[in-house]
């Protein structure tokens, strides 16, 4: 379908308009770069840098004039970016110029916290940042122990060392609510250890998305991919319930229910298996339990998958034997697809996808799901070795001992965390050091501010005024990523070891701090300095490179601002499982007494005549979660969020696009306008990601929107544990809700 | 008085700063230059110097404390470093897109290097900060000898006083005077606290008084030189 890129990302954000289909004919996507915006000015200096937008980290080019960013490119060189960015890196440097950013450190006067409260800011020194924020940290150490401190940051070397200095166990991630449902089934039935991150779309043929979203989403490298595979003449067959870009591009799409997708790859398993059209080559030499899984799975017929899912058998039974005898075929997984953290049974899906790409032998060979070749960096306590560390609580308040394949990662915390602080389970928490993290991301987002109310001290270190600050006690105002310096590995997209270079395009606007000068402040005027005597971002890098053959100096040097470690691809043929093989039947799962094959289970929420709707909640390709919203140049493309519904049920409802209407879920409601297009099912309202700040320091993002994160209620770890869910994941979109005009 | 104003909206300041601009000394000077200016205008400016001494009074003679240092300095956060206050930058006022760095930031900068002055690596606000571009004012009525920045005046001959009064003139003129009420409005418009409230008035009836003056003072001496 010709349009169906252009009107996808256009007016209606990443929904087709209604009216619009998807063809069978391969789709005509233009590849060409778009033309030079006219007379552009003379470039003074261009600088490398890497996008810290998000994960991907797309090595970039920023061309300077006269002392600023007047445009920032990919760089060619760079696997991951390809000489090209998504929306959210062009106009990352927005955020830099954004006048709304925090300028020096501050400490709060009103000790009242919450929505709509003056926190009543002081201008203070870092020294006095730091003596406070050591002081408060100290005194809940002494009076109530190192755990009633928590760590609620992305993984950082220098925070994780603080940690361990102060003797706390409690590092609360966000990635029970991002992917551990991916993380802990690939540890469990491949690798031992973590996912894989690299998807070679680019060389794909078959490409069968269940709820895989990245293209519209606007993640740089799988865009790319599918676009070039489209091009490429592969078929892509997408099931989702919505009609996003993705699946608008692809050759087809099917509406499936919510939550069933299980269903469906069950049923694809078992008629692969059933009429041999599996790899025998690649299962024979590098799997194990076949017959174990064929003897699961028989239940599972297309007729039985089409009552749970709605999608008829025959089309179940068709796309089956087309992915498992096309190839290079992918089943592609990244975070929030229908194997991610969103239903009660994504950790059984995402297992689910592991083994069809391994029916089809598709894990780690060219076109189908790969491990990244990341860089061998000497890790920092190698560089920087340890003193001794008190000995820390076994207990944690995210659980993670309860989770045994989970656990022992840390990658969890999210979802429980609000219930943990609120219940003072396992023990209280009285002090938290937030980085990069957002009220706004945590699920139940009401509850988290009721938590965050209940501890003595916050201290948060930020680039924006977001919600988070507004509950802080302290804050340290860090640099824009492109006002650092350093340098970023390859992970998402690496066939080979790369490093990327972090050039700076000018001096700092703010009496800012990197995060490691930050965390070592804190550390000293814990008393804690001893731990990190010597220790510098800059000689991390430097050392690193210097492990590996190269120095900074050298990067800095190299004229495309990378290092690279070109060999050719060698395909995996051992893997990290006792068996050392793929695991069908996966013997860890079993040991630790989960399910070792991925039966079904339905989601967990189903609708009711109270709540008869699926929420359904995707992201915009501009925006990067709650980060983006106060970008002028994103804010343009896309200026608030929606409830999309099909135009016949907003009918029922008697609702009229551009409607305000509340989504109601059983925890809390927000208010939006609605959206009418028909490429959604009818029994699902679809709600973007990302808005809803209710932060008046961010002029731009306040007020706009809703955030369906507060639709999505919370869990205890003991709610978790009950669950019997390796992942520990956070059901994202397991609620249903109701639709009404405000 | 530059000085002070840059001061005042560089950084927190406290009571005993306000105090001592308003010593005697200052004052005598500031009257005898109020003196030159026509009666309605001298007027206004009297009148926001009365309110802004008031108000200080009222805490730093510590009768009538009704505002403490405390509440001074979450006035300077609230004011200057929060978004619901004020963006103290030509180029957010005068830009297009209200954001940092863009085309007036650019344009003050080349003002000041049309005039050969770089911003000091040791200025942490940009070029076009309110404070900054004040600051640059005092600095340039200090060297012509004018106002307040009398102490330590070197003689100077006639062409170069009259370049020095020319590049305050077209400053003003260009830059502080197109955002500078505007932004003195909004802080009137904001503020909880009637210190930078009398600021932002004394401000902008004084950058307006200034160009006037400033004018007469290159009319006299094209007169003098003709």
């Amino acid at each position: 379908m010709a349009s169906g890129a252009a009107v996808a990302a256009g007016a209606a954000g990443n929904f087709l308009l209604s009216g619009c289909q998807p063809k069978e004919d391969k789709p005509a996507v233009d590849e060409k770069p778009r033309k030079p915006l006219p007379a552009e000015p003379e470039v003074t200096a261009s600088k490398f840098n890497v996008c810290n937008v998000c994960s991907a980290n797309c090595a970039m080019i920023c061309d300077i004039v006269d002392g600023k960013v007047w445009r920032i490119r990919g760089n060619p060189d760079d696997q991951v970016a390809r000489g090209r960015l998504c929306v959210k890196g062009y106009s990352s440097y927005k955020m830099l110029y954004d006048p709304d950013r925090i300028k020096f450190p501050m400490k709060r006067t009103n000790p009242e916290k919450g929505p709509g409260v003056d926190p009543g800011w002081v201008k203070i020194s870092w020294e006095e940042a730091f003596e406070l924020t050591g002081q408060k940290f100290n005194e809940a150490k002494e009076k109530y122990g190192p755990e009633s401190i928590v760590f609620f940051t992305r993984p950082h070397d220098f925070a994780v060392r603080l940690a361990k200095a102060i003797g706390t166990p409690n590092l609360v991630r966000h990635l029970d609510t991002c992917y551990t449902t991916h993380e802990a089934t690939w540890r469990a039935a491949v690798t031992g250890t973590g996912r894989p991150w690299m998807l070679d779309i680019y060389n794909a043929k078959y490409i069968l998305s269940f709820g895989w979203d990245q293209p519209a989403k606007g993640k740089n490298m799988s865009a790319q991919g599918y676009i070039h595979a489209l091009n490429n003449g592969a078929r892509a067959v997408v099931f989702n319930p919505v009609l996003t870009a993705t699946a608008a591009l692809a050759n087809e799409w099917i509406p499936i229910k919510p939550g069933t997708d299980l269903a469906v790859c069950l049923a694809m398993i078992r008629l692969i298996i059933n009429e041999e059209l599996y790899d025998k080559d690649f299962v024979e030499k590098y799997t194990t339990g076949l017959e174990e899984l064929k003897a699961a799975v028989q239940e599972y017929t297309p007729q039985w998958a089409e009552k749970i899912s709605e999608v008829p058998a025959a089309t179940i039974e068709r796309v089956a034997r087309e992915f498992a005898t096309t190839k290079p075929a992918i089943v592609p997984n990244h975070k929030r697809d229908a194997g991610g953290p969103l239903y009660f049974n994504g950790w059984r899906t995402s297992y689910a996808f592991i083994i069809l790409n391994a029916l089809v032998g598709s894990i780690d060979r060219e076109g189908g799901v790969v491990f990244q070749r990341r860089s061998k960096l000497k890790p920092f306590d190698e560089v920087f070795p340890p003193l001794e560390f008190p000995a820390a609580r076994k207990e944690t308040i995210m659980g993670k001992e309860k989770f045994p394949i989970i656990g022992p990662t840390g990658k969890l915390g999210f979802v429980t965390v609000s219930e943990a602080i609120l219940n003072e389970k396992p023990y209280p928490v009285k002090a938290m050091f937030v980085r990069k993290q957002n009220v706004l991301a945590v699920p139940d987002a009401p509850r988290f501010v009721e938590a965050l109310k209940k501890l003595d001290f916050v201290a948060v270190a930020d680039i924006l005024p977001t919600e988070i600050v507004q509950m802080a006690d302290v804050v340290f105002p860090e640099p824009h990523f492109l006002e650092t310096s350093g340098m970023t590995d390859r992970v998402y997209f690496a066939f080979y070891p790369q490093i990327a270079l972090k050039d700076p395009v000018g001096d700092p606007l703010y009496d800012t701090k990197g995060y490691g000068s930050i965390i070592i402040g804190i550390a000293k005027a814990m008393g804690l300095g001893q731990h990190f005597e010597g220790v510098s971002g800059t000689k991390l890098a430097d050392e690193q490179l210097k492990a590996l053959g190269s120095s900074m100096d050298e990067l800095k040097a190299s004229p495309n601002g990378l290092w690279s470690d070109q060999k050719p691809f060698k395909p995996r043929e051992e893997f990290g499982t006792p068996s050392k093989k793929i695991e069908l039947y996966s013997t860890v799962l079993k040991e630790h007494g989960y399910d070792p094959v991925p039966t079904w289970q339905p989601k967990r929420e189903l609708p009711s005549d109270t709540y008869p709707l699926y929420l359904i909640v995707t992201r915009h390709a501009a925006h990067r979660m709650s980060e983006s919203q106060n970008n002028e140049l994103v804010m343009q493309v896309a200026p608030e969020n929606f409830a999309t519904l099909n135009k016949a049920t907003a009918q029922q409802l008697g609702i009229k696009d551009g409607d305000e209407v509340m989504v109601e879920s059983r925890v809390n409601r927000i208010t939006l306008k609605a959206r009418l297009i028909e490429g959604i099912r009818p029994d699902c309202v679809c709600v973007e990601h990302g808005f809803g700040h209710w932060s008046k320091d961010l002029t731009l993002a306040f007020g706009v929107g809703g955030n369906e994160g507060d639709l999505v209620p919370g869990f205890s770890v003991e709610e978790l544990v009950a669950a019997k869910d390796p992942s520990a994941s956070g059901y994202m979109s397991d609620v249903c809700v109701k639709v009404y005009k405000a | 008085m530059y000085s002070f104003l840059s001061q005042v909206f560089r950084d927190e300041v406290g009571w005993q700063k306000v105090s001592d601009f308003f010593q005697e000394e200052n004052m005598t000077v500031l009257a005898s230059i109020i003196a030159q200016l026509p009666p309605e205008k001298a007027q206004l400016l009297n009148q926001c110097l009365s309110n802004l001494r008031e108000s200080a009074g009222r805490n730093f003679n510590g009768k009538e404390k009704e505002f403490g240092s405390l509440d001074l300095r979450k006035e300077f956060a609230y004011l200057f470093l929060t978004p619901q206050g004020v963006y103290p930058f030509e180029s957010v006022y005068l830009g297009k897109k209200k954001l940092l760095m863009d085309k007036p930031w650019e344009e003050v900068r080349a003002f000041y290097r049309s005039i050969g002055i770089e911003k000091d690596k040791s200025e942490i606000h940009l070029e076009d900060h309110i404070a900054v571009e004040l600051g640059f004012m005092a600095s340039f009525s200090y060297l012509s000898g004018d106002f307040l920045s009398y102490e330590g005046e070197e003689k100077i001959d006639e062409e170069e006083k009259e370049f020095l009064i020319q590049v305050q003139h077209d400053f003003l003129e260009q830059h502080l005077l197109k955002w500078a009420p505007g932004l003195c409005d909004d802080i009137m418009a904001k503020t909880r606290h009637p210190f930078y409230h009398g600021v932002a008035a004394l401000t902008r009836w004084f950058l307006a008084c200034d160009l006037s003056m400033l004018e007469e003072s290159l009319t006299m001496l094209t007169v003098k030189a003709d």
